[in-house]
């Protein structure tokens, strides 16, 4: 089935994947420290810019008039831009306009909007503020006014033009209009003179002809401020700054685009991480530096690089960024030529490695420069920021190797408490989670649970992933955990570097906090993010892959879709002289494929390519899929699952202790037996071997488990029906031949491994016990 | 004189242990545990699978892969924001 989902957003920055918080205003934030961040409310269709730009410049006021309401003085005049849609945003004050002004006088406004679309799209609405006479420290809003709407139809009525217009158009008397698309109604520098909810007449003479349609409106200013100031103080009032001298005003600036990582904490968004961007090469030329395009090596630039520093190797001095665009950047000085493609990287300031900023309160979308408070390095180390985690009354700075505490009572700018808690980090700020009241983070030390300042490593018995090298820690900002708390276990989805052309994780290192234990998973298509979400009241873990498919773990016994039964694999038939093989699957009997079959696993159950498992990358007929590769590479007669789930269960290396002679040694196993058919092989592997043992001979001695001389897998058959004598009870017995004398140079290392692969049952193991092994 | 034959030694991987990679002394941890769960004590076994959601805004599937998701609850509607390395970021609704 195809999953599909609406867009929107398109062209976002992926050298860095989104980071997500939600504010108390149900507003989604998202940053990726490369461009500048979106907000989304829920309900429209599209997301818009973080933060609300301030207007460019002052207004244009003037004064003048009689018999109006100003006072002989100066009048300071600025205004600002509202997004009234729920919830209200703002942006700061503009510059302020001082006019002088004369007793009786009034005020005639002129004003802008944004040069950004993206900013446009939020601005619905502008609000006046003028101080009273002769005092720059309160403004007082004297008009708040729709920015643009459309025009259903315009016409003449009392010598001058009516316009309608949709309810809820925003516009007052006094108004200053343009009239774009309406035929001989067009005209710059209308004044509204009078409104109802769904029309508005300007001072335009009516130019007679046919009315006309389909047009617009868009405010430029405001001629009817004339109210005393009296009048005015009794409006809502703005002051510059606060009484504690902080800013008012002038608030909300837009959130940092260059931090990466983003949270809600006691009211505020903080923003905070620092990632060298690094996509692609360059070659540089003077104060030009070009970057690579195409797929996959792009360097995929944003203008809101400019103001950051490029390093470029070969180069000996990171050179401010004065404009960027997705593969040109101008430096603000010279840099020496390099024109073979070079390493570089983009990074913001290098104090801003930790410093977090905060928003006001309430307010995620200002954050004035003020707003920020600086990790200090007390370690004796210079790691970064890589993460933000909020847990109870602290919010913590995570590091690569350290975490931090931080605190405040009422203002981080004044009370603010930063204190080392741990000498431990977190890879990313996706790399953490809390479950039972505990946190779980991975550095590239391992995981360990974080409880009230306190670490407590967790993955001692998988410490050797760590410290041996299987994580492939070049692709760690892809890395992810996500906790599910029904299951009470945590997953770290990772990369391995055995996982060799892999981004994305392809397996995950899964702790269960009820019995303690470990175990890995893995899928045979990359992994790029995780959340919980209720489905039918169950709260369940669902996971992103490749094709935009997103699953729900846990979910029935097979990875993404399933077959009716197991198939066999065949070579190929009529016009089609395409075989099985590594990367293409046939099967004229069950002919079972689907379209939507792609994406999904397939495993080679039994044959020559016995134990491959692919993705399927093609759907070719009901009879033919083509596979990434299968290795090996199964033949004719082969039987396959699509949807199988590979496993594989081994046991440490027991000692076989001398016993002077032929002792009993065999395997136990209680299992579940399977509805349908399932095997399961298993294999000894002696003395730390690098190959498991081969069979000496073929048997069947009645015990649920045959061998095949020569063969490395003895069978066990875990269907209940599997003889025509009763069902089977679910439990059996390998026997391994054993003669150990005390002194010989004989085998003294057993390891036992059970493999195989789950298709329409689960696979459930009771006990193993080995008899005659020891610990 | 007779010796009682002593019963021979028995390893028992239940309660299973699981994955021990880093615990070679032991041998009832296990040196391998992949897709396999030890969620309650007696029982290991393969985990569940993966199933594609569905969603109720279902529309043309983009052939891009997930980079990253998170929940997005509404009044109205469960939600899912998910970020495609192609750049877009995408809505599923009330997925199941």
């Amino acid at each position: 089935m195809a999953v599909g989902a609406f867009t929107l957003k398109t062209g976002i920055n992926v050298f860095q994947p989104l980071d997500f918080a939600k504010s108390r205003d149900n507003v989604e934030i998202m940053v990726n420290g490369s461009e500048r961040g979106l907000v989304w409310n829920g309900i429209t269709s599209t997301t818009y810019e973080l933060g609300m730009d301030a207007p460019a410049a002052a207004p244009t006021v003037t004064a003048s008039g009689s018999g109006n309401g100003a006072s002989t003085g100066i009048y300071q005049c600025g205004y600002r831009y509202a997004q009234t849609w729920a919830p209200a945003v703002y942006s700061s004050l503009s510059a302020l306009q001082a006019v002088s002004a004369s007793s009786g006088n009034k005020f005639t406004w002129t004003v802008a909007f944004s040069a950004s679309s993206g900013q446009l799209a939020r601005e619905d609405m502008v609000q006046f503020f003028r101080s009273t006479a002769d005092q720059a420290i309160t403004l007082y809003k004297v008009a708040e006014i729709g920015r643009t709407g459309s025009i259903t139809s315009a016409d003449g009525s009392g010598g001058f033009c009516v316009f309608t217009v949709p309810a809820g158009h925003n516009l007052i008397v006094g108004a200053i209009v343009t009239v774009t698309d309406v035929g001989s109604y067009n005209g710059a520098s209308q004044t509204v003179t009078a409104t109802t909810s769904t029309t508005f007449t300007t001072d335009k003479v009516d130019p007679g002809g046919a009315a006309d349609t389909d047009g617009t409106w868009s405010l430029t200013g405001y001629s009817a401020d004339d109210d005393s100031d009296a009048v005015i103080e009794l409006n809502e009032d703005l002051r510059i700054t606060n009484p504690d001298g902080s800013v008012n005003a002038y608030r909300q600036v837009p959130p940092p685009t260059h931090k990466p990582f983003v949270c809600m904490f006691q009211d505020r968004c903080w923003y905070g991480g620092w990632v060298p961007y690094t996509a692609g090469t360059v070659t540089t030329s003077g104060t030009t530096v070009s970057g690579t395009t195409g797929s996959g090596t792009s360097t995929n630039w944003t203008s809101d690089m400019a103001g950051r520093y490029i390093v470029v190797a070969g180069d000996t001095v990171a050179r401010l960024i004065s404009t960027a665009s997705a593969s040109s950047i101008t430096t603000a000085s010279a840099m020496p030529t390099i024109s073979s493609a070079a390493a570089y990287a983009i990074i913001a300031s290098h104090e801003e490695r930790n410093q977090i900023y905060f928003s006001e309160r309430d307010e995620p979308e200002s954050v004035s420069t003020l707003n920020v408070v600086a990790v200090q390095e007390n370690t004796g180390d210079d790691d970064i920021v890589t993460g933000l985690m909020p847990d109870g009354g602290y919010l913590y700075a995570l590091k690569e190797r350290h975490v931090y505490r931080i605190g405040y009572f009422s203002q981080p700018t004044i009370d603010v408490s930063i204190v080392l808690v741990t000498h431990r980090g977190c890879v990313n700020n996706r790399c953490w989670d809390t479950l039972s009241n505990t946190a779980f983070l991975m550095d590239q030390q391992g995981i360990y649970a974080f409880q009230n300042g306190t670490a407590t490593p967790i993955s001692e018995p998988i410490d050797d992933l760590f410290r041996d090298g299987a994580i492939d820690w070049s692709d760690s900002k892809w890395f992810f955990c996500q906790a599910d708390p029904l299951q009470q276990t945590v997953r770290f989805h990772v990369t391995y570097t055995d996982d060799s052309s892999a981004i994305r994780p392809l397996r995950w290192l899964e702790f269960n906090l009820r019995t303690k234990t470990w175990q890995t998973g893995s899928y045979v298509g990359e992994l790029g993010g995780a959340c919980l979400v209720d489905i039918s009241g169950r709260t369940r873990v669902l996971v992103g892959g490749e094709n935009e498919y997103v699953y729900i773990m846990g979910e029935g016994v097979y990875d993404h879709e399933n077959m009716s039964a197991i198939g066999t694999c065949t070579i190929g038939f009529g016009g089609d002289t395409s075989v099985t093989s590594a990367t293409k699957i046939r099967d004229i009997t069950l002919a079972p494929f689907t379209a939507t079959m792609v994406g999904a696993p397939v495993g080679i159950i039994t044959g020559t390519g016995k134990t491959a498992i692919g993705k399927i990358t093609a759907f070719n007929s009901t009879s033919s899929i083509t596979v990434g590769t299968l290795s090996p590479a199964p033949i004719a007669g082969d039987t396959y699952f699509v949807g199988a789930i590979k496993y594989d269960l081994a046991t440490g290396n027991m000692v076989l202790p001398p016993t002077g002679g032929e002792v009993t040694c065999m395997a136990r196993l209680l299992y579940q037996p399977t509805t349908n058919a399932a095997t399961m092989d298993i294999r000894r592997w002696l003395d730390f071997a690098t190959a498991a043992e081969y069979a000496w001979t073929t048997s069947d001695r009645g015990k649920g488990i045959t061998t095949v001389k020569d063969s490395q897998d003895a069978i066990l058959d875990m269907k209940l029906t599997r003889s025509a004598q009763g069902d089977a009870p679910g439990f059996a017995i390998y026997d391994m031949p054993s003669r150990r004398d005390d002194y010989a140079q004989c085998q003294r290392q057993l390891l036992l491994e059970f493999r195989g692969f789950q298709t329409r049952d689960q696979i459930k193991l009771l006990t193993i016990d080995v008899v005659g092994a020891s610990e | 004189m007779a010796q009682d034959k002593q019963p021979p030694p028995v390893v028992s991987l239940s309660p299973w242990k699981g994955l021990g990679t880093n615990q070679q002394v032991d041998p009832s941890y296990l040196t391998a545990a992949d897709n396999i769960q030890f969620l309650y004590p007696g029982v290991a076994f393969v985990r569940l699978g993966l199933k594609p959601v569905t969603f109720s805004n279902q529309s043309t599937q983009v052939n891009s892969n997930i980079i990253g998701m998170t929940r997005y609850q509404s009044p109205l509607k469960d939600c899912v924001l998910f970020q495609l390395a192609d750049g877009k970021l995408r809505l599923g609704t009330d997925p199941t």
